[in-house]
């Protein structure tokens, strides 16, 4: 599967109410060393929304705050975005 | 003390590079028809470019990467398209402005039509390009800008017509003769000149060019600290003569010949000889500068190789983009479009464009993603979030304005 293949897939919770489409894919790059690449990249959550100009700014992410109303601005309507850890996913079904 | 040798060094071609066409026409205008009522607009420009230069060069130490590049990840490709369209298209019109400019010296020293010179100086900007190492082509053509100095020498022989003209500094608001309009016109037209995209682009590029890590983010500080207002000073000096020696006598400036004026009454040939070869130095730099980002900005933008520290073959795309660059330029001039008119509109339409490329550098310098500790502070962002609003305001009110005073007439 490719990472690409989860952007714009369906998110279903448990009771099987639709949370919205995956907007994003946050990677953390802490996995084994991959030689001249350095660390290999791990899925770390998956952002539940769409990915917009908002988004791009980069202040849903919780250590990104200056300058503060750009922040406070930008930050609103994607800060408080559900996200879902590997953990949280309990199955990846296609079509 | 090689380290203290490189900053200082550093300093110097900031210094001496600040200035370009634009800054000379602007600077020399506005000081025949305000004075010096429009001197704080420069100091606004010069603290503008420097928080505006210092993120961008902090920015591309940090992450490696400069600012087409970084932009095109916070916009997404589509709004970063259209941003690198407008950029590029102003960036051209800087190309053309400065060839124009140089081509204008040349006639000045030569007594032959410019136009005859427009492709002979094309072709020495692009062999330089493509010959001349990157730190040699950025530090020769910087210091030899220093020979511009001569201006403040001349502004202070000017006397009494500078004290004169330095007492307008305090009145905000434009002389009898001249409209509101046309006073904030010309302080968009300033703070353009001062603030012109291309030095962020070749800036940041140049810190990547440079091989500048962490420990050299001082020399950022320095150049931009201490060079550019230095620099700024500069233009301040140019903007003066004018206005000691036109001002009083009605006198408008529309050619590059009377910008050399006010040295020659005071300081002779030996003045002028300083004076034009430091035009023209500081000019030729800007030339190279705004080839160089025309290229920077497209490669980066599209993921191409890109820089002049690998060999021409190895980015073969950005050299391409120089080359053609360069060519578009030599037709806008060769049109026998009036150079001078060509850079007002280049200056005017930088300062319209700046939020395009200031915003997003403004927010990945906040990122620790990219910057890891080196985000912007609590006061740098308080400053720059002020800009942020000036450049805004600046950015809507400049197309309505040129077409209200026709283009400042």
């Amino acid at each position: 599967m490719r990472l690409a293949d989860l952007i714009g897939s369906v998110v279903v919770d448990a009771d099987g109410d639709e949370l919205g489409d995956v907007g994003d894919i946050w990677l953390t790059q802490d996995g084994l060393p991959m030689g001249v690449f350095g660390a290999a990249l791990r899925f770390d959550k998956l952002v539940i929304g769409r990915f917009g100009l908002a988004s791009r700014a980069g202040y849903e992410r919780p250590n990104v705050l200056g300058p503060v109303i750009l922040a406070r601005l930008l930050g609103r309507g994607t800060k408080h975005r559900p996200v879902a850890s590997w953990p949280d996913i309990a199955a990846i079904e296609e079509g | 003390v090689k380290k203290v040798f490189e900053i200082f060094l550093g300093i110097l071609t900031a210094f001496g590079g600040f200035v370009d066409i634009g800054d000379l026409v602007a600077n020399s205008e506005t000081g025949a028809r305000f004075g010096m009522r429009l001197a704080w607009v420069v100091v606004v420009g010069v603290v503008g470019i420097v928080i505006f230069a210092e993120m961008s060069g902090r920015v591309a130490t940090m992450s490696k990467r400069p600012v087409f590049d970084v932009i095109r990840e916070r916009l997404g490709a589509r709004l970063a398209l259209v941003n690198l369209a407008a950029s590029f298209f102003i960036n051209l019109l800087t190309v053309a402005a400065e060839i124009g400019g140089l081509a204008l010296v040349i006639e000045l020293v030569t007594g032959i039509n410019y136009l005859l010179w427009v492709p002979l100086v094309a072709i020495a900007v692009w062999i330089v390009l493509w010959k001349v190492r990157f730190s040699i082509m950025e530090k020769v053509f910087g210091l030899s800008g220093l020979a511009l100095l001569v201006t403040a020498l001349a502004l202070w022989r000017l006397d009494p017509g500078f004290t004169e003209a330095l007492a307008s500094a305090r009145h905000f608001g434009p002389p009898s003769a001249e409209s509101w309009a046309t006073y904030a016109f010309f302080a968009i037209a300033l703070l353009g000149a001062a603030m012109t995209p291309y030095e962020v682009f070749f800036f940041s590029s140049g810190a990547v060019e440079d091989h500048w890590t962490r420990k050299d983010l001082i020399l950022n500080r320095a150049n931009v600290y201490v060079g550019f207002p230095l620099g700024g000073a500069l233009s301040l000096a140019i903007m003066g003569c004018s206005a000691a020696l036109f001002l009083p006598r009605g006198v408008s400036v529309d050619h590059l010949s009377q910008v050399t004026l006010p040295v020659s009454a005071t300081l002779g040939k030996v003045g002028l000889v300083f004076l034009l070869y430091g035009i023209f130095a500081a000019i030729f730099s800007a030339a190279l500068e705004t080839a160089l980002s025309a290229g920077y900005t497209v490669s980066q933008f599209f993921g191409w190789q890109w820089g002049k520290f690998v060999r021409p073959r190895e980015a073969a795309r950005f050299h391409v983009v120089i080359l053609l660059s360069l060519c578009v330029a030599v037709l806008i001039v060769l049109s026998t479009l009036d150079p001078i008119a060509v850079t007002e509109y280049s200056i005017v339409l930088s300062a319209a464009a700046l939020p395009l490329t200031y915003i997003p550098i403004l927010i990945v310098a906040n990122d620790p993603a990219y910057m890891k500790d080196k985000t912007n502070s609590m006061f740098l962002n308080a400053i720059a979030f002020i800009f942020l609003v000036l450049l805004l305001i600046v950015s809507i009110a400049t197309i309505p304005l040129m077409i209200w005073t026709k283009g400042g007439a």
